[in-house]
């Protein structure tokens, strides 16, 4: 009976608690790269520190793109969260591309194999083909254009554009035009029907150009740009949480001779006006 | 049981002999007493003798016809003699009143030591017991008693939750006056639902109770009240910084019918901080009341009920977060009805019990439960000379409500439940036997009818020397569904076992010894196991886990007193381990190690006690981390700003960390002033004397240790009128 009251005593004078479970705390990490954006936000929560957000963690923030090897260091800032709450948020200046891909690693200070990381990749953009150019309606010199973006899939977000670079042969300068466009699915990818010569024609109006003036526009370039985001998160390696991704993309097709003569625009695509 | 132990009795010799039989009863107040010594002494000095049951019943049976001196006696009561003539077959009832004595605090003289009757398994509680103990407040508390004991473990003083034995704290049935209780102590653990000033016995089964209770696999607690005086009113008031108390009884048709009332409200959140410096956020009280009414000298009528209230918060403060609220409301009614001619009584009872609670987490949805029963009992005693035979049939239904993401739509809603049994004593010369077996039907529930065989017995080889076994399967309907992982999370869920899965089973093996070590002492030691299968868990995010269990114990122990000194140890090892999906672990409850020390001092007019207690520590689940769970990510950004949902990361193995050891003294003293017709109680008390902050939980979300109560000086006043 004295051993187990010594025994018990002995072991009574130690208070202390430890709650923690041995080994590597990681973080959780929440982000969405945008492309539309020069400076990424990731929200950084220590899992080491309870929900009682302190000033400053002990947390290294960088985001290296795998395909340049460009490695970008993130800034440390603290938000208000809706319920009054704070969170940690790191600013990181880098752009995002469609193509590229992105590893963005959280380090504790001093601990370097206490690290959660997540690779994002974002896709390239869909390729254009060219199913038909014909004149709707026969004979009426109107030129539509049916074009597939192969393997295109929705939801996208915001409206698809058809995009025009013209230069102004007589000034010299160049200008850009838009026009929205609805989309259709198929097995393919997303099909859209482009109304040449009504857009030309718009571009003329809008640059005073005549319409029978042949000479007085010349085509660079003729793209369709679309906004995209991921559908399914990438997860966080030791650690909690997801990212996502949402990038501007730009999918452009050539015009051949015959179209661009009959739309009365000069030949300037691949980059520059024909000599 | 009708018939009490027969401590004096002899070997019958003749044919046809004799029966007496009768109830002892206080005169004043009509109380029953237990204990009562009632002694036949032939001219040739042969005695033949009884102790009165619980009842104050007693039975002397296989009595030679002839003349006898008759004496009943009881401390603090003016003995009672008389001479009978017993007749050959004569079957006698004679109800004997005894009138108390003024009991002085000196010179009390014990002149034979009361009789170790006590069966294994068993702690009978009498106020007497409460004397010994310090108390915060001068009323003193059945909980206290309860702490005390060696195979009972309360993870904090606060939340009100008992475990006995290993069995949770929804394993243990808790009766008061028939009434059952689905939380039966308040939110400060110093408290339950029954002051001592109502208390007349209470019998606590740690393990192998009888067939008379079922429904529960752990423990019974049975409390039976006092009846109140029909002869004078009393009353007594008190007030102390944890709370204030108001005590009434006395008779409502003088010698026939009285009452009891008892009030205490909770005024420790009004004074907590102005007094002790520190927020105390809890309020609770209850409420009691009973009708007694002597039919005849063998028959009583009796109503009770009870109303309690609990709330406060862990954690934080009364009406923010981590608020948890609880009340009860029980009323039980009973007629009782021994005919004086026949050797058989009559108990027919009828209960109604309900429970409800509701509890608002900081980070979480609001919970909510209910469970509303109600039930009765018909039995009928037989005597078959030295020995009983209760035979009995009971319904009871169960409906529940509850609001909780975690279980809805898993549990069954309503039990209905019919029970018989046979529960039977058989007394020899130095054996008892108690054999009962109990069978239980779920009508609602379409399940096979539960068998449940008990078996009770004593030996006792030489006088106040005992050696008892009891073993027994026991079932319960009901799963009553807490946080394993969370200590500080205090809310049940009440439900019903859902069809297709077994019912909660124990089987408890129970041995001891129990004997007088001289005049003045006396000591005990019991071994235990308990066999569990069946047991509903509530894991953390694993939501219901299906558990089995083992426990496995030892307890011992020892008290004796000299003079105005009386000292207690007890000591307890108890080890639980559960089997389940989550692998072989260790629960929270399971402190292996519990030593218990008090010392009680009543010298002249002053009453000095003193407790200490040491527990180890006990398992739970270490932390990984926490943070704020983001379920969908806006591309828009709008996520940056969500408050998210809060996840508690924890270790894959759970119960690896160990909690620090737990130890604690508490003192008090009181002073007593007797006036003529008043008793002034002047008490002081501290407790957690030397302010040792002892873990009782860890909010992991806030990494917030939480400590048990600090050092808490408190002086309460109480004032007795009779």
């Amino acid at each position: 009976m004295l051993g187990l009251l010594a025994t018990l005593l002995m072991s009574g004078c130690d208070n202390a608690f430890d709650p923690d479970a041995p080994g590597d705390h990681y973080f959780a990490l929440y982000g969405v790269l945008d492309g539309r954006r020069a400076t990424q936000q990731i929200r950084v929560e220590d899992l080491a520190v309870s929900l009682n957000v302190p000033d400053q963690i002990d947390a290294q923030l960088t985001v290296r793109d795998l395909g340049s090897g460009e490695v970008s260091d993130g800034r440390d800032s603290l938000i208000t969260l809706d319920d009054g709450e704070r969170s940690h948020l790191f600013l990181v200046p880098f752009l995002v591309q469609p193509g590229g891909a992105y590893e963005v690693e959280v380090t504790r200070l001093g601990e370097p194999t206490s690290m959660s990381s997540a690779r994002i990749t974002v896709p390239s953009p869909w390729a254009v083909r060219v199913n038909t150019t014909f004149e709707q309606p026969p004979d009426s010199g109107q030129l539509l254009q049916r074009i597939v973006l192969l393997d295109g899939s929705l939801p996208l977000v915001g409206p698809v554009m058809i995009e025009y670079d013209v230069q102004h042969r007589g000034t010299g300068e160049l200008h850009q035009f838009s026009f929205p466009r609805d989309v259709l699915t198929s097995t393919e990818g997303l099909v859209l029907s482009i109304e040449l010569t009504e857009q030309v024609e718009s571009i003329r109006e809008a640059l005073g150009v005549a319409p029978d003036d042949d000479q007085a526009l010349a085509l660079e370039r003729v793209a369709i740009h679309y906004t995209r985001a991921s559908t399914e998160t990438s997860p966080v390696q030791q650690g909690v949480g997801a990212f996502g991704w949402i990038t501007p993309f730009e999918s452009p097709w050539v015009l051949d001779a015959e179209t661009l003569a009959l739309l009365g625009l000069v030949d300037a695509q691949g980059g520059g006006l024909g000599l | 049981m009708l018939v009490s132990s027969g401590v004096f009795a002899q070997e019958a010799r003749f044919a046809d002999p004799a029966r007496l039989v009768g109830v002892v009863r206080d005169a004043e107040s009509s109380a029953p007493l237990t204990g009562a010594a009632v002694l036949l002494a032939a001219a040739d000095s042969m005695t033949y003798g009884a102790a009165t049951d619980e009842r104050g019943q007693y039975t002397i049976a296989a009595v030679p016809s002839g003349r006898y001196a008759l004496t009943v006696s009881f401390l603090g009561y003016e003995p009672f003699r008389d001479s009978l003539m017993l007749r050959e077959g004569e079957e006698r009832a004679l109800p004997v009143a005894l009138s108390p004595v003024p009991a002085e605090l000196t010179g009390v003289t014990v002149e034979a030591a009361p009789p170790v009757t006590s069966p294994v398994g068993l702690i009978r509680v009498r106020p007497a017991d409460f004397a010994i103990l310090p108390t915060p407040d001068p009323t003193g508390d059945l909980a206290s008693v309860l702490t005390l004991q060696p195979g009972v473990v309360n993870l904090g003083d606060r939340g009100g939750e008992l475990y006995v034995r290993g069995g949770l704290p929804t394993e243990n049935l808790v009766l008061v006056d028939g009434m059952r209780l689905f939380r039966p102590f308040h939110i400060v653990g110093f408290y339950s639902a029954v002051p001592t000033d109502i208390i007349q016995y209470a019998d606590v089964y740690a393990g192998g109770f009888g067939a008379r209770y079922g429904g529960r696999i752990s423990s019974v607690v049975d409390v039976t009240t006092q009846t109140g005086s029909k002869q004078r009113f009393r009353g007594s008031a008190s007030v102390a910084p944890f709370l204030t108390a108001v005590h009434v009884d006395g008779p409502l048709a003088p010698g026939h019918v009285s009452f009891v009332a008892s009030a205490r409200e909770s005024v420790i959140e009004r004074l907590g901080e102005s007094v002790l410096g520190e927020p105390f956020p809890y309020r609770f009280g209850d409420l009691f009341g009973k009708v007694h009414a002597r039919l005849s000298p063998t028959a009583f009528f009796t109503a009770s009920g009870l109303v309690t209230h609990d709330e406060g918060a862990l954690s934080g403060t009364l009406t923010g977060e981590n608020h948890i609220e609880w009340s009860n409301a029980a009323g039980a009614a009973r007629f009782f009805y021994m005919p004086p001619t026949l050797a058989s009584a009559l108990d027919v009872s009828i209960s109604y019990s309900d429970y409800t609670s509701s509890f608002a987490p900081e980070f979480g949805p609001e919970r909510a439960s209910r469970v509303t029963s109600f039930g009765g009992e018909f039995a009928l005693d037989y005597l078959l000379g030295a020995h009983e035979v209760r035979l009995a049939f009971a319904g009871q239904t169960l409906l529940f409500d509850f609001t909780s993401a975690e279980v809805e739509g898993l549990l069954e809603d309503n039990v209905t439940e019919g029970t018989a049994y046979v529960d039977t004593r058989f007394e020899f010369d130095r054996v008892q036997i108690e054999p009962g077996i109990r069978f239980q039907f779920f009508p609602s529930q379409a399940r096979s009818v539960s068998i449940e065989p008990r078996l009770r017995t004593a030996w006792t080889p030489v006088r106040d020397q005992t050696i008892s076994v009891a073993v027994g399967r026991y079932r319960q309907e009901v799963l009553g569904l807490s946080e394993l992982q969370d200590i500080g999370d205090v809310f049940t869920i009440w439900a019903g076992v859902p069809a297709g899965r077994p019912l909660p089973t124990a089987v408890h093996l129970v041995a001891g010894w129990q004997g007088r070590l001289g005049a003045r002492a006396q000591a005990g030691v019991e071994g235990y196991i308990k066999d569990l299968s069946g047991m509903a868990l509530l894991v953390g995010d694993r939501g219901v886990v299906y558990t089995d269990g083992l426990v496995r114990g030892l307890d011992l122990r020892a008290s004796a007193e000299r003079g105005v000194l009386r000292g207690d140890v007890v000591y307890g090892y108890s080890a639980t381990t559960y089997t389940d999906n989550l692998g072989t672990y260790r629960p929270p409850h399971d402190r292996r190690h519990r030593l218990g020390l008090v010392g009680s001092i009543e010298a002249g007019q002053w009453r000095l006690r003193a407790r200490w207690q040491v527990a180890a520590g006990g398992p739970f689940t270490r932390i990984v981390g926490s943070y704020r769970a983001l379920d969908s990510l806006d591309p828009d950004g709008e996520f940056l700003t969500d408050p998210g949902r809060p996840v508690l990361l924890t270790e894959s193995t759970p119960f690896v960390g160990r909690t620090p050891s737990y130890h604690r003294l508490d003192l008090s003293v009181e002073r007593v002033f007797a006036f003529r017709a008043a008793t002034l109680t002047l008490h002081g008390s501290l407790v957690n004397a030397y302010d040792r902050p002892n873990f009782f939980y860890y909010d992991a979300l806030r990494a917030n240790r939480i400590d048990q109560f600090p050092l808490i000086p408190t002086l309460g006043l109480r004032v007795e009128v009779e």
